[in-house]
């Protein structure tokens, strides 16, 4: 049975009113392997996942599923194949309880008209009992953990005696111990048979998982093959179009204190962290989720204000009580979500930009028009954002390129200290690199960086300094000699 | 990848206001045919322009709480409230012989309207933005209370036979022009200005867009839900002196059937139901355009349900044409 063909996909097409989003894409998954679709944001890794579900039709192209070809396929026909997929979002309902999430759905496919709950639970612990986990059935789903959530769903999909798993950037909410968790889980069906196909670009994952990969780039097909054939640098290489050095972040060497903390607590968040930044460092604050690492940049800029602690910047002690308080201070702050809390998607690049600076540019009584969008013009040129003008909406832009117009929108403030949550996620690995260089090069001009992440490689490439966090306290400060692997080892405290 | 196309492909005209405007064509066509005479007279003209600046206004108030995200169902209670408050000072202030002190006594009585409009709207801006409670149930009890406080202060019955230079705000006119198209121009070029040109605008525009960046841009989401509820009671109390100069009459029960009109009204002029969308130029349109189709259904002798029943058919195609737009919006990325 291994090594079969179970889709096949040649010569995909599909426009967008004259975009191209797939310019001839072929894919072949078999039966009981890990395949990982690779390529940047934007390169239409959506899209095909969307062709393969039956969501979009293809202009072009042909679909085989289990050897036969599949004409006008609708979602119901992808699902009646076996080709479950699991978004980002999980597409789950959170305010049933996480048996009817599992069941609920194999009692609408069977088209009976009444559920039985004694079924449904039952239902729910075998499918549970299949991927190893262990949640109560009758909480509400909402009451869950990211990767109980991610659980929840992966049972769905099997309920529905899934075939080919399809899973969009599985790991970006998780930490490293879930991650390790899923590939058990993922491995194990794979065991049973089940193709899985992984929609992922973080390097590291890829080698920890699959067996074959696909790499797209701009819509068209690059190349696919044994993750033994890719090294590195053919990796970086395929998905970016060119090769990418990045050397490790070292400023020189100031005593130009930038930033001081001292002592700063907030109850049941973080206790008793103490750091200085000189001129010319990027911080970066790391840890487990949960271990306080974020909720530190959450007190910087006054949305969870500390009880206690002090704060001195360039050498004035300020107090931070609120998001005011913070842009008064010239702090500005990046959050880790850019979709929910650093953007306004259905605004303009320019009203984004403007967002936190808008009250600098009244003048004699009346909005200036005209230095607004000066304004934005000048940062889509400086940091590089793709994008015509300063009118169309963030909506029609790539993760990075979002990215860039939230960092834009503090740059256009002026910050003295500018605290970044994950700046990079969900960011294609051409654009984090532009990004990081912004970053160093704002370090070098005084401004304090602080960038908190859990993606190691990139703090140690970046940062010239770590601050560790375990159980909301500070578990050292070290210098980016250190390697991904030893720092891996220093989050969870071994 | 995508984003220089949709960039270029971003500049189109307004659907919405196009369609609008298409959509009165359309009933001045018709009337051409029905009934010409009647339907183009300087008459009918002013007797239209009498009519709609009270609802109107009230619209542009239910308008900026919807782009903010909102809505403000207590509009009508704070129209008839500060309609019954200006009422009672013309009643007891303006002296029967006339004179300077009639000029002073409506100033206060306009002022008042203003003030408590303010008021009220700020109330409702406070309770939704400081105990987060969504702004349908908030202004919805605000109807009733508003309402309730009209009511207490007439008992019932309305209080009629305002002075002649009350009555003349919404009745009289400059050269044959009304009185009440100068003021709805005013309001709608300060709405306007607010919109468009001031900080506070934008903010309107952000928050209901989205109200969590907004407080992670540094924008203090309490004070703006709070003015854009005051700004929508400021207008709601011009409303109350148009509708009780207009009437002659102030009462708790006037004008019941703005509230769901100035819905209509809104929606049909392209504001998006879930914030931070929409234009005061599409609503200012759509409301001349619901008062054209009034009219016209009034020298048609049709029936008022009639009229409802077509209103009600275009609100739906108006959320329908939202639906595809959304949709063919998306479809690009």
């Amino acid at each position: 049975m291994a090594n079969e063909v179970f889709l096949k996909l040649s010569g995909i097409k599909k426009s967008f009113g004259g975009v191209h989003a797939l310019r001839g894409v072929d894919l072949e998954i078999r039966r009981g392997e890990i395949h990982c679709l690779a390529g940047e944001n934007g390169c239409g890794k959506s899209t095909l996942i969307k062709a393969i579900s039956g969501v979009h039709e293809p202009d072009e192209g042909t679909i085989w599923i289990d050897g036969e070809e599949m004409k006008h396929m609708k979602p119901m026909d992808a699902i009646g194949k076996g080709i479950q997929v699991i978004y980002q979002d999980f597409a789950v309902f959170p305010n049933l309880t996480v048996a009817e999430n599992i069941a609920l759905n194999g009692e609408l496919k069977n088209k009976s008209k009444f559920v039985s709950w004694r079924d449904v639970h039952e239902v729910a612990a075998r499918a549970m009992s299949q991927v190893g986990a262990n949640i109560d059935p009758d909480v509400r789903l909402e009451r869950l953990s990211v990767a109980n959530k991610q659980l929840v769903a992966i049972c769905r999909a099997i309920v529905n005696d899934a075939k080919l798993l399809i899973l969009d950037e599985p790991t970006t909410a998780l930490t490293a111990r879930e991650v390790e968790k899923l590939w058990a889980i993922i491995r194990s069906l794979k065991e049973k048979g089940i193709a899985i196909m992984i929609v992922n670009h973080k390097l590291d994952e890829i080698y920890q998982i699959a067996d074959r990969l696909t790499i797209l780039r701009n819509g068209a097909y690059i190349s696919s093959g044994d993750i033994s054939e890719y090294d590195q640098a053919r990796f970086t290489r395929d998905m970016t179009g060119h090769d990418i050095v990045e050397d490790k972040y070292a400023p020189e060497k100031s005593s130009e204190e930038v930033l001081r903390v001292e002592h700063l607590s907030r109850k049941g968040s973080f206790e008793d962290v103490s750091f200085t930044m000189y001129r010319g460092d990027v911080l970066g604050i790391t840890g487990l989720l949960g271990s306080g690492r974020g909720e530190i940049g959450e007190a910087l800029f006054g949305l969870a204000p500390a009880d206690s602690g002090t704060i001195v910047l360039n050498g004035r002690t300020i107090t931070i009580k609120s998001v005011s308080d913070a842009i008064a201070n010239e702090i500005g702050y990046v959050p880790e979500d850019r979709l929910t809390q650093g953007l306004f998607m259905d605004r303009s690049i320019q009203d984004n930009t403007i967002a936190a600076s808008i009250r600098a540019y009244m003048k004699g009584g009346k909005l200036d028009e005209k230095g607004m969008e000066d304004a934005t013009n000048r940062w889509i040129k400086e940091i590089d954002i793709k994008a015509p003008s300063p009118k169309p909406a963030v909506r029609t832009l790539s993760g990075g390129n979002a990215q860039k117009v939230v960092i834009a929108k503090w740059l256009n403030t002026n910050p003295k200290l500018f605290i970044l949550d994950g700046p990079t996620v969900g960011v294609d690995i051409g654009a984090k690199a532009e990004i990081h260089a912004i970053l160093h090069d704002l370090a070098a001009k005084g401004i304090g960086i602080i960038v908190i992440s859990d993606d190691l490689p990139e703090l140690v490439q970046n940062c010239n300094r770590i601050l560790v966090m375990k159980d909301g306290r500070c578990t050292g400060i070290i210098d980016n000699s250190i390697d991904e692997v030893s720092l891996g080892k220093m989050l969870i405290g071994a | 990848m995508n984003n220089q196309k949709a960039g270029t492909a971003r500049r189109l005209p307004d659907t919405h206001i196009l369609t609008i405007i298409g959509l009165m064509a359309l009933v001045l066509i018709m009337m051409l045919f029905l009934q010409p005479g009647n339907y183009f007279s300087l008459k009918n003209a002013r007797s239209m322009i009498y009519q709609f600046p009270e609802y109107g206004i009230l619209a542009f108030g239910m308008m900026v709480c919807m782009i903010a995200g909102g809505i403000d169902l207590s509009l009508v209670g704070i129209m008839n409230f500060t309609g019954v408050i200006a009422a009672l000072i013309v009643k007891h202030m303006v002296p029967a012989e006339g004179g300077p002190m009639t000029a002073a006594a409506i100033i206060l009585a306009v002022a008042a309207a203003i003030v408590i409009g303010c008021a009220c709207g700020a109330f409702n801006g406070f309770i939704i933005g400081y105990f987060h409670i969504p702004a349908m149930l908030v202004t919805l009890c605000g109807l009733q209370l508003y309402t309730g406080l009209a009511y207490g202060i007439t008992g019932g019955p309305a209080i009629n036979g305002m002075c002649d230079a009350f009555k003349a705000i919404s009745n009289g006119s400059i050269a044959g022009i009304p009185y009440v198209l100068f003021i709805f121009i005013a309001v709608f070029l300060l709405v306007t200005f607010v919109m468009k040109s001031t900080v506070f605008g934008h903010e309107i525009y952000f928050l209901g867009s989205n109200a969590r960046a907004s407080r992670y841009s540094g924008i203090n989401t309490l004070k703006v839900t709070i003015m854009t509820h005051a700004f929508s009671g400021i207008l709601g109390g011009i409303s109350g002196i148009l509708i009780t100069s207009h009437l002659n009459s102030a009462k708790s029960s006037n004008g019941s059937t703005y509230t769901l009109l100035t819905l209509l009204i809104v929606v049909l002029g392209g504001v998006h139901p879930d914030g931070g969308k929409g234009k005061v130029l599409g609503v200012t349109l759509s409301t001349i355009l619901l008062q054209l189709i009034a009219n016209a259904f009034g020298l048609l002798h049709m029936d008022d349900n009639a009229k409802t029943f077509v209103n009600g058919c275009m609100l739906v195609a108006a959320l329908l044409l939202d639906v595809y737009l959304d949709k063919r919006a998306a479809k690009r990325n």
